[in-house]
């Protein structure tokens, strides 16, 4: 069964007096453990599909089902709640808490509900994803003393603190050099496989979107093609 | 420590130019609420010790009036009220006698007259003075207020007058005359039964220990004088058995012919036997054996009873236990604690603190307005961080809570600087020793040296409602911030 769907999507957004239709009819499912790019030029919706995978956004019409919720359904508190479990953020600007160090950056998602691990387990986990993004000397840093690439390592580590099934990555190379780039892409590869995260991630970068397993790619607010590579998840029934 | 708090504390710092904005209007609020408070605290302190000391005890206990009374008067809008005599004296001094939680009392009489000089009664002056009519001994073991200039204190049974040094010397000013102890002045009065005149001798002059806005209009007469001057009679209760002469003199029809001879003075230099001025006043104030007793005074009749209290913290329970007493004997009769009966002299320092209070008010919606501003711009500022705490899983519980605890954390510390600030300021004042310049800034300082009041009640309930006016000034930014959708977190660059 697929962890997300997308059946029939719209998304118009109003500018002005006009509405611009930013997806214009998407159907899309997305199985776990899927390592999955989003793909196409600016303006084709990759970030609108992303945000509205990752409950942010909503659609104007069609159904978004995450874990087997119709997001459309849910109240604010609920639609929250569900973030929190099942998704993992990555931004393109990393989007770090600035007062907060690097250790408590990735512990910052699990102080936001309940969770069942005690004190001890979430310092070993903790660790653990520290380790897995190389930032175990960096622990009690600020964002500001890091360089990008060691901020969307610290941003990957905390979209996995709640070991969510799915982690939503939008453009997490844009603001990087092409080598940290794929670096970033390699470790989200790793964890992936480790891990079985469903991770799904936009970019117009044509050099990372060929590590992904399953691509969608995006013209005009459409699917104009999907291609799904050997390897790939397939969705059970 | 908690997350929330440690995001609280290092946002401060993080925002350091908008937490200083924040936090010195807070201080500079503080700091200003407490000085003030303190002084205010001061003047009342003092406005209260110099009254209870001086003219009003703890309790004072009147007859019931018509409008409010205090010991200057009953005060009604646009008229004057005759001040009720107090009624069942004896019942009342039996019980304050016998009281454990009384000192000491004295009884008291107010009333007004117009100062004339009998060789000056032809000058234009309007000399008023406020009458106290006292008994000397009972009056000095409550009151022990009066410094002896000249003279000397009154005597028991003694007729005469304590006039203030300040009232002998508006007499030098405005009639041109040199008065001492031994010289005798006019007293008139309009009282309930006619227009009165008595002549009184100075006893001494007198100055106060504490001198108040009231102080300097008082002059204390013996009682038995201002019962005269008020027309505080009885009324003839004994028949009288007229002879057969004295009712044809009654139902004389030309009423002024009986009067003829008296009227013509042959000892003056007016020989025309006409009647001037003068004379009249000479016929009615001078002490003649046939004028000196018209009508019988009524030697038990006091408008005020003035007590002192062993405790004074026990003025409440006391004033319970008199109206209590009253209303069992079915006495007409009300006690007042010192408020009461300063009357319009208590109210000055209240007057002040209302004034004070509303321009701190009007402050205080000002740094309300400036503080919400400064916070709506610190949430514009985060709608990134909001948005990505919101995004990652954060409820709007959550948002609120840091907010809330970064205002808090702010008021609380910023406070306490304001109010570490207030008390430097005032202990430095206490440590220089202002010293009052004259005898009502005297009362002001609550003694001859400003030594400013501390009430940690009041510096707590300050410090409260700073942390109140925070919260109120952040209701507005944190709508703002709860407005702040999860898909903001991907708008930030």
């Amino acid at each position: 069964m697929a962890i997300v769907q997308l059946d029939k999507v719209k998304k118009t957004y109003p500018l002005g007096k006009t509405l611009v239709p930013a997806v214009k009819g998407v159907t899309i499912a997305i199985c776990r453990g899927d390592f999955i790019s989003i793909a196409g030029p600016s303006g084709s919706g990759k970030s609108t599909i992303l945000n509205m995978i990752g409950c942010i956004d909503t659609p104007t019409e069609g159904r978004v089902i995450i874990d087997g919720k119709v997001t459309s359904d849910l109240s604010d508190r609920e639609i929250t709640l569900l973030r929190h479990r099942v998704i993992g953020f990555i931004f393109q600007s990393f989007n770090l808490i600035p007062v907060l160090t690097v250790y408590e950056n990735i512990e910052f998602p699990l102080l936001l509900g309940k969770h069942s691990l005690g004190k001890r387990e979430k310092e070993e986990w903790i660790s653990f994803l520290m380790e897995e993004v190389g930032l175990s000397n960096w622990k009690n840093h600020r964002p500001n003393e890091l360089s990008g690439g060691q901020r969307q390592r610290v941003a990957i580590a905390r979209a996995l603190a709640t070991k969510p099934q799915i982690v939503l990555a939008d453009e997490p190379t844009a603001n990087l050099d092409s080598a940290t780039g794929e670096a970033i892409i390699s470790l989200m590869k790793k964890i992936n496989r480790e891990l079985d995260t469903t991770f799904i991630f936009s970019t117009h970068d044509h050099s990372i979107v060929d590590i992904a397993d399953h691509i969608i790619r995006l013209h005009d607010g459409l699917v104009s093609s999907e291609e799904r590579k050997e390897d790939s998840h397939a969705c059970a029934d | 420590m908690p997350v929330l708090i440690r995001m609280a504390l290092r946002n401060l710092f993080e925002h350091k130019s908008k937490s200083l904005i924040i936090g010195i209007i807070i201080s500079v609020g503080v700091l200003i609420l407490v000085v003030g408070n303190s002084l205010m605290d001061t003047a009342s302190k003092g406005i209260e010790k110099t009254f209870i000391n001086n003219f009003t005890g703890h309790i004072m206990i009147t007859g019931i009036p018509e409008g409010k009374i205090s010991l200057f008067g009953v005060q009604t809008p646009g008229q004057i009220e005759k001040t009720p005599v107090l009624p069942d004296y004896p019942k009342i001094f039996d019980y304050l006698s016998n009281h454990p939680a009384v000192e000491s009392f004295t009884s008291q009489i107010t009333g007004f007259a117009m100062i004339k000089i009998e060789e000056k009664l032809e000058a234009d002056s309007t000399l008023v003075t406020m009458l106290f009519g006292i008994e000397p001994v009972s009056y000095k073991s409550v009151f022990d207020n009066l410094v002896i200039e000249e003279g000397e204190y009154l005597s028991p049974d003694q007729k005469g007058i304590l006039l203030s040094s300040n009232t002998l010397k508006r007499i030098k000013e405005e009639l041109q005359v040199e008065l001492g102890p031994g010289d005798k002045i006019l007293l008139s009065s309009m009282g309930s039964s006619g227009f009165k005149i008595r002549e009184v001798p100075i006893t001494g002059i007198v100055s106060f220990k504490e001198s108040t806005e009231a102080s300097d209009m008082i002059s204390y007469v013996d009682a038995q004088t201002l019962r005269a001057l008020k027309g505080m009679t009885l009324g003839g209760m004994d028949q009288v058995d007229l002879s057969e002469e004295d009712t044809a003199l009654l139902e004389t029809e030309d009423m002024f012919s009986l009067f003829e001879d008296s009227f013509t003075i042959e000892d003056t230099e007016n020989t025309s036997g006409e009647l001037e001025e003068e004379d009249l006043f000479n016929l009615l104030a001078l002490e003649t054996e046939e004028s000196s007793q018209p009508i019988q005074i009524d030697s038990g009749a006091w408008e005020y009873i003035l007590l002192k209290l062993k405790n004074p913290r026990q003025t409440k329970r006391l004033l319970a236990d008199l109206s209590l007493f009253f209303s069992k004997n079915n006495i007409e009769a009300m006690p007042g604690d010192w408020k009461a009966a300063a009357g319009p002299f208590s109210t000055s320092a209240d007057v002040v603190r209302i004034v004070f209070n509303a321009a701190v008010i009007l402050v205080a919606v000002v740094a309300v307005i400036i503080i919400m501003n400064t916070l709506v711009i610190s949430v514009i500022e985060r709608t990134g961080e909001i948005g990505t705490m919101r995004a990652l899983g954060g409820q709007k519980g959550f948002i609120r809570r840091l907010f809330t605890l970064e205002i808090i954390t702010i008021t609380l510390v910023f406070g306490l600087l304001g109010i570490l600030a207030a008390l430097l300021i005032l202990g430095i004042v206490t440590l220089i020793g202002i010293k009052a310049g004259n005898p009502f800034v005297t009362i002001l300082f609550a003694g001859p040296v400003l030594r400013p009041v501390i009430n940690i009640g009041s510096l707590f309930l300050i410090w409260f409602l700073v942390i109140i006016l925070g919260i109120l000034a952040n209701l507005y930014p944190l709508r703002l911030a709860l407005r702040v959708a999860p898909i903001k977190a991907m708008q930030t660059d």
